[in-house]
């Protein structure tokens, strides 16, 4: 049940009713009730098992932090919990990996591919129980004493899609408390539902048409081809993957359930390092928390701190820093996948581009001063916004390949002469311009493009979003209502792929 | 929640009451003709060639031809698109339909069963994806009815069981054309029919809607013979075909076959025996026709090994010939039969002449 379907509308339709209807305090249950449907409606029903023994497995560890008194013995516990929940997910998804990586040496199929059904949402709901894990280890938070409560911590189904990747001192409060009808709340859930919507079937999808056509031709798109379609394809994933926060968030706003942020603008950002504090905000956020800061509080690199500090002086602190960095971008490049390809390109390549930003920190201040440039100057916010898009869209450029060796050909690719007239004939021949809807298709990126800009500028200075409608007197506001869902209606490219980071 | 409820309505409204009405008088796929369906039959079934008006539901053109007076042949094909261009020998009726499965098949033998019409020998044009595990049901669902009939006869079941699936209702045919009726796709497919051709491009405003053609016009358009073969005009050049088949292969998705097939269904096997002695017990001759696969898809299917189910598909058929005694002509490798690029019209067709001769072709 793909979430821009009616089906799913009216599967919410009929849970909201029924949800505002019940007493509050079976409200979780029926949430239990519709994630369970929803999980076992879009998956294999087999698979739910490695979800339960996950959970169980959280649930009974973080219960004994409570009960047992001997640090070792706690410790015990969590590395086995960790183990089993990271050893799910690693067999699950990684085993390929592994398999790839040993034929690949050994230049025959020593090893078979595999294909096993992971859960739905493995990727997000994994690192949902090991956060809950230890935050109950470090006595942070009081593990949670029914065990389908957290069943449903795990598997709300607005996260089943793709996250936000939510913590259970923040959910948890959410999703077990009161919720009363309340007007102004639903209709502002439906709201961000709606402009979701019209995010992914009618930009993502519509752009997702030229640029898989360029992809699957590299022979035929090369030098300024590559870098279209790699920029085209970072707007492409934005719109798929944040149109797909807003239906979600707007779906468990109308529950009364409101979820973290994973968007906030990044294309605003100076820095990648500020980029990834906006894009897929969650997901960084627990690396930082979760491996980035204990690994800092480890003995050798606390050692190598205290020595970077007195070789380098204050400045030097950050070059300890660089071991656990590496490691969160090993971890950020393969939480996106079993392929090199995602190592590389998400975790290898936005590190490189972090740690020299760091190193030469000091240098490029003083270039910058004997430049005489203002950090507040339009131009200069301007050149470091498109930096940190180029330098984004070269990561997703390994993201979008097939695999490592494409990845590569399409660099290559990149600086070769482009033959525009093979490219333009080939696009508008082979049928993805007329498919894109020519003229107006683009026209409709475009506009739809400029709309999310001034949303996101107001995300980024923090002002209120939805005041850009509401504010509105009725008839403009029934007036961009009905523009919208028409725009969904007449303009929205169907048939063409699930949300990008469905699956996961 | 009484106002929220009045508001979503009312926005409901306002958006279906334009698509609706919009996919009822447009209606670019003809879902809702079934006059110009039972009129094209009628002029069909008189002899005359007629303009292919694109899509319309091929399940009630083979009711219509079928239980018409004039319904007379020996030799009926049955399949899927692959069997639909082929220029058959005379007599040969051609009762394939579009991206056919197993009950559709089974659908045009009920349809055959209940008007008393069973030819003396029947081609099965067998695709890759029919055995597959997801390719149980029928896609044309106008003559879904005709496949529960037909496979209570073939069961054995009291004729009284049988004609009870005749009688039952259309509901799930209904369902889903009246799903379309509300669908975003078929709106804008609806939308840029008018875009293309205007007003007058609309069919139910149109005075004439089924055009008769001469065998000359025939050639230039596409249209249905008397016998309900297709003539093809649209032949894509080799660069096309190979465009899009590395699409699929890049992909790692093809049409029909889905992102992975490395087993055939068990139920599915099942079902193919059970028509294939249903057929027998009949008396019925019976020939598979399998139609070769463009060569670049084929390789893929060797290599990967995610789609050894497409190997294990003619294995069976061929096991099942041996078993019943049948002729199994042609072969998904066209290396086998000897075929190369050239003889497909696009990625998933040959070409009339080649699929000619893939009938004549039976492998040791």
């Amino acid at each position: 049940m793909v979430i821009t379907s009616v089906k799913f509308l009216i599967f919410v339709a009929i849970s909201l009713i029924v949800y505002f209807k019940l007493p509050t305090r079976f409200q979780w249950v029926l949430l239990l009730a519709d994630s369970l449907f929803f999980y076992f409606i879009n998956t294999k029903a087999t698979t739910f098992l490695y979800l339960i023994v996950a959970v169980l497995v959280t649930y009974g560890a973080a219960l004994s932090f409570e009960k047992t008194k001997s640090g070792t013995k706690k410790k015990l516990v969590l590395i086995f919990a960790i183990l089993v929940n990271a050893g799910i997910l690693a067999i699950l998804k990684y085993t390929n990996l592994l398999v790839g990586t040993v034929n690949f040496f050994t230049k025959e199929d020593t090893l078979k591919i595999v294909h096993w059904i992971a859960p739905l949402a493995i990727s997000f709901y994994t690192l949902q129980l090991l956060s809950y894990l230890c935050d109950c280890y470090w006595g942070s938070l009081r593990p949670e004493k029914n065990p389908l409560k957290l069943l449903l911590f795990t598997m709300y189904f607005p996260l089943m899609v793709s996250g936000p990747i939510s913590r259970y001192r923040d959910l948890g409060k959410k999703l077990f408390e009161e919720h009363r009808f309340d007007y102004d709340r639903v209709t502002a859930g439906l709201r961000r539902f709606a402009w979701g919507m019209a995010k992914k079937v009618v930009v993502a999808d519509r752009l997702s048409i030229p640029i898989d056509h360029m992809f699957h031709n590299p022979d035929v798109y090369k030098g300024a081809w590559v870098w279209l379609a790699v920029l085209s394809y970072s707007m492409q994933l934005y719109f798929d993957f944040s149109g797909c926060m807003d239906m979600i968030m707007g779906i468990s706003e109308c529950f009364g359930i409101t979820l973290v942020e994973n968007f906030k603008a990044p294309f605003f950002s100076s820095t990648l390092k500020e980029f990834w504090q906006r894009w897929h905000a969650t997901l960084g956020q627990w690396l930082n928390d979760y491996i980035l800061y204990p690994l800092m509080k480890t003995k050798p690199l606390s050692k190598l701190t205290v020595k970077c500090k007195e070789r380098f002086g204050k400045g030097g602190r950050k070059y300890a820093s660089y071991p656990a960095l590496f490691v969160l971008w090993s971890a950020m490049g393969l939480w996106h996948g079993d392929s090199w390809k995602y190592i590389c390109g998400e975790g290898w390549w936005y590190f490189l581009v972090i740690i020299i930003g760091m190193t030469f920190e000091d240098v490029f201040a003083k270039w910058k001063k004997a430049l005489h440039i203002k950090n507040d100057h339009p131009l200069w916010r301007a050149f470091q916004m498109a930096r940190t898009y180029v330098f984004f869209s070269i990561g997703m450029l390994f993201f979008r390949a097939d695999s490592l060796p494409v990845s590569f050909t399409l660099i290559k690719n990149s600086f070769m002469r482009a033959d525009n007239y093979a490219a333009f004939v080939s696009l508008r021949s082979d049928g993805p311009w007329e498919e894109f809807g020519t003229y107006i298709g683009l026209l409709t990126v475009v506009v739809f493009i400029v709309l999310q800009t001034v949303v996101d500028y107001r995300i980024y200075h923090r002002l209120p979003v939805q005041e850009l409608v509401t504010k509105k007197p009725l008839i403009i506001r029934w007036a961009l209502y009905i523009g919208l869902v028409f725009a969904i209606a007449a303009l929205g490219a169907y048939g063409q792929s699930s949300f990008i980071y469905f699956g996961f | 929640m009484k106002k929220l409820f009045f508001k979503c309505i009312l926005l409901a409204a306002v958006l279906y009451i334009p698509v609706v009405g919009m996919n009822i008088v447009a209606d670019s796929a003809n879902l809702f003709r079934s006059k110009m369906v039972r009129e094209m039959g009628e002029l069909l079934s008189a002899g005359n060639i007629v303009k292919s008006p694109g899509d319309f539901d091929e399940g009630e053109l083979q009711k219509v031809m079928i239980s018409s007076d004039e319904f007379d042949c020996d030799t009926v094909v049955i399949g899927s698109s692959s069997v639909l261009y082929v220029p058959w020998e005379d007599g040969t009726y051609v009762a394939g339909l579009s991206g056919s499965y197993l009950k559709d098949m089974i659908a045009v033998i009920g349809i055959l069963e209940s008007e008393n019409k069973l030819p003396k020998k029947v081609i099965i044009g067998m695709d890759p994806w029919n055995l597959k595990e997801d390719s149980g049901e029928g896609r044309h669902t106008s003559i879904a009815k005709y496949a529960d009939y037909e496979l209570s006869v073939m069961r054995g079941e009291p004729s009284e069981t049988s004609k009870k699936y005749l009688r039952s209702s259309d509901i799930g045919n209904l369902l889903e054309k009246g799903g379309e009726l509300f669908s975003f796709s078929y709106f804008q497919s609806s939308l840029k029919l008018i875009m293309k051709a205007g007003i007058k491009g609309i069919p139910s405003l149109v005075k004439k809607e089924v055009v008769t053609l001469s065998e000359e016009e025939a050639l230039s358009v596409p249209a249905l013979f008397p016998n309900l073969r297709r003539s093809e005009v649209n032949f894509e050049s080799e660069y096309e075909m190979d465009n899009e088949a590395f699409y699929y292969v890049a992909e790692h998705s093809i049409m029909y076959l889905g992102d992975r097939y490395d087993d055939i269904s068990k139920d599915n096997v099942e079902l193919f025996d059970l028509m294939l002695k249903g057929l027998k017990e009949k008396g019925i001759e019976v020939e598979i026709y399998i139609s070769a696969m463009y060569p670049v898809l084929y390789d893929f299917i060797e290599e990967t090994g995610d789609y050894d189910g497409v190997i294990k598909t003619e294995e069976k058929i061929r096991e099942f010939a041996t078993q019943y005694g049948f002729k199994v002509c042609g072969s998904f490798d066209p290396d086998a039969l000897g075929f190369s690029k050239a003889d497909f019209s696009d990625v998933f067709h040959l070409t009339p002449e080649s699929g000619l001769k893939n009938y004549y072709i039976v492998l040791e």
